[in-house]
């Protein structure tokens, strides 16, 4: 049957929520990545996601042409996303920041000032709040995706100079129970593999993980292992969510969101019951733990199981999968030659997120599969470098660089002296995470915050309550960053930060990766390296607070051009102080060195000779990782070292099912869970101005089971209320059988105020992580019209 | 402003769809005129699949089932996006992630002379 154009627009309309509202969207012409005609590339990795791409950035006479990626990157073989292929026109994008901006209330307009007069002000606020309130009246909120050496320096100044452990970064947002699961499970931060297990495995368990978009060019590695291996290579995708990532599974567990702890523990049933177990490795490496200082045995692990039955986990996860189900998995995942986990914020961002990342744990240790190829517990880290920089660098407010405690006394003397300021300059009290940092904003118990690449405003959860205090007048917000965000808008000084290959750097991406990216081209207007702000602004708090310990946190970098000198000491300063004989020794990676591999370097790489060869791809065995020979306690051949297990082995947790802090009941009747889109990066202030990838995906929407939207009326395109007791969104709906019976998901990049959804996300945390539990909580759906025009907003 | 033509177009292939409208060069790349029905800027905010979907119904499924759909790489990856649209990527085109294989080919081969494209494997 004839259906006229129109009618069509309306009926694609209504599928994919198309607006009716324009918006001017400019197009850079230039996309010719491959014309070679006088154009120079630049090796770097990609600024976007945690993979670590390798990219080369096409540069003619100063201008940027294109982004390529590079066959033989160990990576990425050459591929790159959407979001990697189009990063590079943030680089001349017409709404880049360019000259420092001040308004002295909020509710001023920005005035454009000099960069003298900026570093004043952000100095003097911060020496105002300091003489107030000391350390704890100041902060500094930063980035997973800053440069190592920005935050490693940001760190410096807030502990060392401002006496302040108010450190911290949005990965607690995300990969803070990823730290808390290794740490307490392997006794060391970060994954023992590398992707290089990919092609190796026979059997992955991809849990709480879209990675089809949100790591999308590891899972083409994933991908292309599963096609090549049809028949001997598993797939299992366990996750409330049937998504993009589930088209290459052999087999989908789909479970009610909370309840994957019973899943979890019920694979461990079955390994144990059917003896999947690997005796000797257990002999050899592991030890049972109640808490801390409260070991157990296996007996005694055995009989905790008892309850998670597949029977009893099938019937709590919800019923869609069967005990024979989970036998399968259990059975695929204990006897594969090599299998392979990896999951993302499914499991981190949760109220339990430590504890289900120790039961992943638990499945590797009590099956032998790590430390082999083909074998490994990988968490997906999300952002470029919130490992080599964040979990590294010392930049949450727990840590101080090279993986040490800030509470532990003798570490915090080892930063001190490095550092050459007297002993005891560091508080020895860990400063507010995350969520307590903004709380105490709300309070105006902290009077000056730095916030540095990252957006808070709208990737906090429960976002309306913490922009409150944000709104305060008696809270002197500072932002560096490269476009305006929601943020911004909320700040007192906006300080035009510099972009990736505008500067020199180093990223550390989710393979204990280091990758430096140079400078290769000149950044807009007056736009500056963070690192040059750094400085200048220690330089001007010295001088107002009269302070010499904050001059000697800057004098190693006198004098130095901030294009490439000036970072390459802070490197330096950072590798080879800080990192020495640390489970992240670094001390080979100079820039030299950096400059040379390709590929970069994986720690640990105690010396240049052994980072010349590409570092550790396999920590902690013998032959393999030169830190497991030095620190050799027996002859076995793998030495757990990591600095939080003093007894050398591997942990394996009683951790019990727990709901998350707030289930569906008859008032919010719905669980709401969130998550990444592919063309998307974050809050989209980098990816929602390329034309492109907006166009890819305008808005957020509401994504709703069938069955649900049958019940409630809800046809493709309607517009529907998402509510729960913290916030409201307005949102179209994507009638999908990818939830969940009685779950509804929504996108988080939206910046429009009505389809921001971290407005009705929860703010619990977990008790040890401190990571708030993004993934779930209860709302209330309701139909409120057919499809109505929406508009994309970029602030 | 929404401009409207009435004129039905459901179903038809793309190189169809060229014969039938008044085909408007929203961009011109090289020798080769790239043509698109000619969408107001609202309707470019559908995504070029869900149009695709039922407007080339066995040309989508070839795409979703090939390694390119399952991998989420997108039409505008290849075609480009409005003002930047191509009927038929290039060669360097395909070389953003595809470098390799191109070096092995002679400059003067189309990609689309060994691939079929949208499933993308080898011509027998």
């Amino acid at each position: 049957m004839a259906q006229s154009r129109r009618d069509f627009i309306k009926k694609a309309a209504a599928l994919s929520a198309a607006s009716y509202l324009g918006m001017s969207l400019p197009i850079d012409p230039r996309n010719i990545a491959r014309a070679n005609e006088g154009v120079i590339w630049h090796r770097g990795s990609c600024r976007l996601c945690g993979v670590g791409c390798r990219v080369e950035l096409g540069v003619k006479d100063g201008t940027p042409m294109g982004i390529r990626g590079v066959a033989e990157s160990r990576t990425n073989f050459g591929y790159i996303c959407m979001k990697g292929m189009h990063f590079w026109k943030c680089m001349r994008h017409p709404d880049r920041l360019t000259k420092p901006l001040y308004r002295k209330k909020k509710t001023d307009k920005f005035q454009e000032i000099s960069w003298d007069k900026a570093l004043d002000i952000a100095a003097t606020e911060f020496a105002t709040a300091h003489k107030e309130g000391g350390g704890r009246a100041v902060a500094y909120y930063g980035s997973g995706q800053a440069l190592t050496e920005e935050t490693y320096f940001f760190q410096k100044i807030m502990r060392a100079g401002l006496q302040s452990n108010n450190v911290e970064g949005n990965p607690r947002l995300c990969m803070a129970s990823a730290v808390g699961g290794y740490l307490t499970s392997f006794g060391a931060d970060e994954p023992i593999g590398s992707y290089s297990d990919l092609e190796k495995a026979h059997c992955f368990f991809i849990v709480g993980s879209n990675t089809a978009e949100a790591h999308p060019v590891l899972f083409r590695r994933i991908m292309r292992r599963k096609l090549d291996n049809p028949d001997t290579v598993k797939v299992i995708n366990v996750d409330p969510r049937i998504s993009q990532t589930s088209r290459i599974a052999d087999i989908h567990l789909q479970f009610k969101p909370g309840t994957d702890l019973a899943l979890l523990n019920a694979m461990a049933h079955v390994i144990v019951e059917e003896k999947l177990y690997d005796e000797k490795f257990l002999k050899n490496y592991a030890t049972f733990r109640k808490g801390k200082n409260v070991a157990t045995s296996f007996a005694d692990f055995k009989a905790h199981l008892a309850q998670y039955t597949p029977e009893a986990a099938a019937k709590k996860c919800g019923g869609s999968f069967t005990a024979d189900d989970l036998r399968t998995v259990a059975r695929w995942f204990a006897t594969s030659k090599g299998t392979m986990s990896l999951w993302s914020m499914g499991l981190n961002q949760r109220k339990q997120g430590v504890w289900a990342n120790n039961l992943m744990h638990n499945l590797h240790i009590l099956t032998g599969q790590l430390l082999k190829d083909g074998a490994d517990s990988l968490s997906l880290t999300g952002q470029p470098n919130a490992c080599g920089g964040v979990r590294e660098g010392g930049g949450l407010c727990h840590i101080l660089p090279g993986h040490r405690l800030v509470v532990k006394e003798k570490l915090r003397n080892e930063v001190e002296a490095a550092w050459g300021v007297p002993a005891g300059r560091i508080p020895p009290k860990p400063g507010l995470h995350t969520m307590a940092m903004f709380s105490a904003i709300n309070e105006a118990k902290i009077k000056a915050i730095w916030i540095n690449c990252t957006s808070p405003v709208q990737s906090l959860p429960n976002c309306n309550l913490y922009n409150k205090g944000m709104d305060r007048e008696d809270v002197f917000i500072v932002t560096t960053d490269i476009f305006p965000t929601l943020t911004t808008q909320k700040s007192n000084l906006v300080l035009p930060t510099s972009f990736h290959f505008e500067k020199t750097g180093v990223f550390g991406c989710t393979e204990r990766r280091s990758q430096i990216t140079k400078k290769a081209i000149d950044s807009p207007g007056d736009a500056m390296p963070e690192v040059w702000i750094i400085r200048e602004w220690a330089r001007k708090l010295a001088e107002k607070m009269n302070d010499p310990v904050i001059t000697q946190c800057i004098v190693p970098f006198d004098g130095l051009e901030e294009d490439y000198e000036l970072p390459m000491a802070i490197w330096n300063e950072y590798t080879q102080k800080l990192t020495a004989k640390r489970d992240n020794d670094l001390r080979g990676a100079t820039y030299e060195v950096l400059e040379q591999m390709a590929d970069g370097v994986q720690w640990p790489a105690p010396t240049a000779e052994y980072a010349l060869t590409g570092g550790t791809v396999k920590k902690f065995v013998k032959g393999r990782d030169p830190m497991a020979d030095t620190e050799s306690k027996n002859d076995l051949p793998y030495q757990f070292y990591g600095p939080a297990h003093a007894d050398r082995t591997l942990w394996i947790w009683h951790r019990d099912q727990a709901d998350p802090d707030e289930i569906p009941d008859a008032e919010y009747p719905f669980y709401l869970s969130t998550g990444r889109i592919i063309d998307h990066w974050h809050t989209m202030s980098m990816t929602g101005r390329i034309p492109e990838l907006l166009r890819a995906n305008p808005y957020a929407y509401v994504e709703v089971n069938p069955k649900d939207a049958e019940r409630l009326g809800i046809k493709p395109g309607d517009m529907v209320e998402v509510k729960s007791r913290r916030g409201v969104n307005q949102l179209p709906a994507k009638v999908y059988e990818g939830p969940i019976e009685g779950m509804v998901f929504v996108y988080w990049h939206d910046q429009h105020k009505d389809r921001m959804i971290n407005k009705v996300t929860k703010d619990a945390i977990d008790p040890g992580s401190k990571e708030p539990e993004f993934k779930i909580c209860a709302v209330q759906i309701k139909r409120l019209s057919g499809p109505q025009p929406l508009r994309p907003y970029i602030v | 402003m929404r401009r409207q033509r009435d004129i039905p177009w459901f179903k038809v292939s793309l190189s169809m769809m060229v014969l039938l409208f008044m085909p408007v060069v929203v961009h011109a790349d090289n020798n080769a005129k790239a043509v698109h029905p000619e969408l107001s800027e609202q309707e470019m905010y559908i995504s070029c699949a869900d149009c695709h979907k039922e407007a080339t119904p066995e040309l989508e499924k070839q795409w979703y089932d090939s390694s390119h759909g399952i991998a989420i790489v997108k039409c505008y990856q290849c075609h480009g996006t409005f003002g930047t649209f191509k009927l038929t990527p290039t060669r360097t085109d395909c070389a953003v992630c595809h470098m390799d294989q191109l070096t092995k080919c002679s400059t003067d081969t189309a990609c689309w002379d060994c691939h079929t494209p949208h499933l993308f494997k080898a011509k027998k």
